[in-house]
C-alpha cells in the first residue's frame, strides 16, 4: 500500500515517467490492486469538499445483521435432550434406542445409563448385585458412590466390574471398547483400570492402555449430541454420522475420502454436515432411489 | 485520473464498494487469519479479467471467485476444522441483500473519511487537505509549507497509504459514530 501511494504521489507531482509506472503496475496484480485502492482513497478525499458546507444529516440507521445471523444459527443447532426415565427392575429388563435416538434411564441401584443411537441393553438386579449386558451400540454409565452391591458390565465374552465413577462402553464392528472416564474398574482377569484407561476386547484378547484424548472427548461429547474428530478422513466422519442416520450417507466419489476433518460438530443433523460440505468443498449430495444420500465432487 | 486504466476504473466503481461483503464471505469460508489473503487473491483474478465490461454482476463474480478459491484451499488442506466449515444459511442471506450492504457502506464512507482524516499525522493531513480539498498543486503546497516538493510528495503518499489501508477495513459495529456528531466535530476543529 505504501509503495502504491508513493507511485501515486510521484505521478501527481510529475516526478516519475508514466512508462516506469506502467512497468511497476504490470509486474504484479497486487500492485494494480493496491494502486486502485490508493487511487480510490485519493478520489474519495475530494468528496469532502462537498461536506464542508453541508448541513448535518440524520445518522443512517444500521441494521445489526450480524446479531440476526447469530441468533438464527443458534436456533438451528439446538440439541435434543434425552428423556430421563426411572425404570423398575424385577427380573431381566431391556431397553433400546432406535437409529438416531438417545435416552437415559436410572436403575434401581442408582446407576444412570445413557443409551446412544441404535443401542440395546438388558440388566438384572439380584440381592443388591447388578449385571448389565450391552447387546449392541454404545452406553455411558454413571455409578454412584453409594452403590452397595457388585456391578458387572458384560458384552459378548468381555466382562468388567465397575466401582463408583463414569464409564463408556461401545460395541465396534471388530471389537468392544471400554473407557474409564472417572473412578475405577476391574477386568475379568483382575487388571485394574483407572481414569483415562481404555480396554479393547477382541474375542478372548483384552488390551489395556491409556486412551486417546480424542476417544475420551468423544465419549463425553456424544451425550450432548456432539461429534468430535481429530483429522480423520471423510470416510470415518461419514461412518460416525451414519450411526445416527437411516437412510445413510454414501460417498460415491473415492477421491473425496482424502479430505480430512477435525473439530467438533455440534449436531448429528446430516443437513448441517451436507450444507457445510457443499459450501466448503463444493461437494454435492443427492438422494438416490433407495433413499441413501450420495456424495459426489461438485 | 489519466493513470487509471478502464479495468482500474471498473475495479474501483464495481468491486471495491462491496469489500465488506467479500470480507464476510471469506471469513465464513476460511480461518480469520486467511480471510484477507483470500480476498486479495480474488481481487487479483478480478483485476486481470480481460472481459470485465461483459460481467453482468461484478459482485457475484467476485463472491463466486472467493467461494471457488476457498474450495480449492480446503481440498489442499491436510485437516479442515469444523469450526471453519461455512455456514451456508448465513451466506445465502448475505448474498440476497446486495443493495442494503452497498448503501450502508456508501453512507459510512463519508463519515469514516472525516474521522480518518482527523487521525492522520498533522503534516500528512495538511498536505492531503490542501491537495484534494483546496485543490492546490504540489508545487504550491511546497511553497506554502516551506518544504521541498519531494517532501510534500512523501507526506501525500503517507497520508494516502493510511487512508487507503483504513478504508479497506470493515468498520466494527461498536465504533460507528453518528454522522452528525462527526460532522460537528469536523466543523468545530476547522474554526
Amino acid at each position: 500500500m505504501e509503495e502504491a501511494a508513493g507511485w501515486l504521489a510521484a505521478l501527481d507531482a510529475g516526478s516519475v515517467t508514466p512508462q516506469a509506472f506502467e512497468q511497476w503496475r504490470a509486474a504484479d496484480p497486487r500492485h494494480a490492486i493496491a494502486f486502485a485502492q490508493v487511487a480510490h482513497a485519493f478520489e474519495q478525499v475530494e468528496r469532502l469538499r462537498a461536506v464542508e458546507d453541508r448541513p448535518a444529516e440524520p445518522a443512517p440507521t444500521a441494521i445489526n445483521r450480524r446479531g440476526m445471523l447469530r441468533a438464527g444459527v443458534l436456533a438451528g443447532g439446538a440439541s435434543v435432550a434425552g428423556a430421563l426415565l426411572a425404570v423398575r427392575a424385577t427380573a431381566r429388563e431391556h431397553a433400546e434406542t432406535a437409529i438416531g435416538e438417545r435416552r437415559a434411564l436410572v436403575l434401581d441401584d442408582g446407576t444412570r445409563i445413557e443409551l446412544n443411537t441404535g443401542t440395546r441393553i438388558s440388566w438384572r438386579i439380584d440381592k443388591g448385585d447388578s449385571r448389565i449386558w450391552l447387546e449392541r451400540g454404545e452406553i455411558g454409565l454413571t455409578v454412584p458412590a453409594s452403590l452397595r452391591g457388585k456391578l458387572t458390565l458384560e458384552a459378548g465374552s468381555a466382562r468388567f466390574t465397575l466401582g463408583a465413577g463414569s464409564f463408556n462402553a461401545r460395541q465396534q464392528p471388530e471389537s468392544f471398547d471400554f473407557l474409564v472416564l472417572n473412578g475405577m474398574a476391574d477386568s475379568v482377569r483382575g487388571d485394574g483400570l483407572t481414569a483415562g484407561a481404555m480396554a479393547r476386547v477382541i474375542g478372548q484378547n483384552v488390551a489395556i492402555g491409556p486412551a486417546d484424548p480424542v476417544a475420551l472427548d468423544r465419549a463425553r461429547s456424544w451425550k450432548d449430541g456432539q461429534l468430535v474428530f481429530e483429522g480423520e478422513s471423510l470416510d470415518f466422519v461419514v461412518a460416525e454420522f451414519n450411526r445416527y442416520l437411516d437412510p445413510r450417507i454414501v460417498i460415491a466419489d473415492p477421491a473425496l475420502s482424502r479430505i480430512r476433518l477435525g473439530g467438533r460438530f455440534t449436531t448429528t443433523n446430516p443437513n448441517d454436515l451436507l450444507t457445510a460440505l457443499h459450501a466448503s468443498f463444493g461437494i454435492r449430495s443427492q438422494r438416490s432411489e433407495n433413499g441413501a444420500i450420495t456424495l459426489t465432487a461438485g | 485520473m489519466t493513470w487509471l486504466r478502464d479495468v482500474d476504473r471498473w475495479f474501483i466503481d464495481e468491486i471495491l464498494p462491496h469489500r465488506v461483503a467479500f470480507r464476510r464471505q471469506a471469513a465464513r469460508l476460511v480461518p480469520t487469519a486467511e480471510a484477507e489473503d483470500l480476498v486479495q487473491e480474488a481481487y487479483a483474478r478480478a483485476i486481470n479479467a480481460s472481459h470485465h465490461r461483459e460481467i453482468v454482476n461484478p459482485r457475484s463474480f467476485v463472491l463466486t471467485i472467493i467461494r471457488n478459491l476457498a474450495h480449492e484451499r480446503h481440498r489442499r488442506a491436510t485437516i479442515v476444522r469444523f469450526e471453519h466449515l461455512a455456514d451456508m444459511e448465513a451466506m445465502e442471506i448475505a448474498d440476497s441483500a446486495p443493495d442494503q450492504f452497498a448503501v450502508l457502506s456508501g453512507n459510512m464512507e463519508l463519515a469514516r473519511l472525516i474521522a480518518l482524516m482527523e487521525q492522520l499525522p498533522p503534516q500528512a493531513r495538511a498536505v492531503v487537505k490542501m491537495r484534494r480539498i483546496e485543490g492546490l498543486l504540489p508545487g504550491d503546497i511546497a511553497v506554502r509549507m516551506g518544504l521541498s516538493v519531494s517532501t510534500v510528495e512523501k507526506h501525500l503518499a503517507k497520508g494516502l497509504a493510511i487512508l487507503a489501508y483504513a478504508m479497506q477495513e470493515a468498520p466494527p459495529q461498536e465504533e460507528r459514530v453518528p454522522f452528525s456528531r462527526l460532522w460537528q466535530r469536523h466543523r468545530h476543529q476547522r474554526k
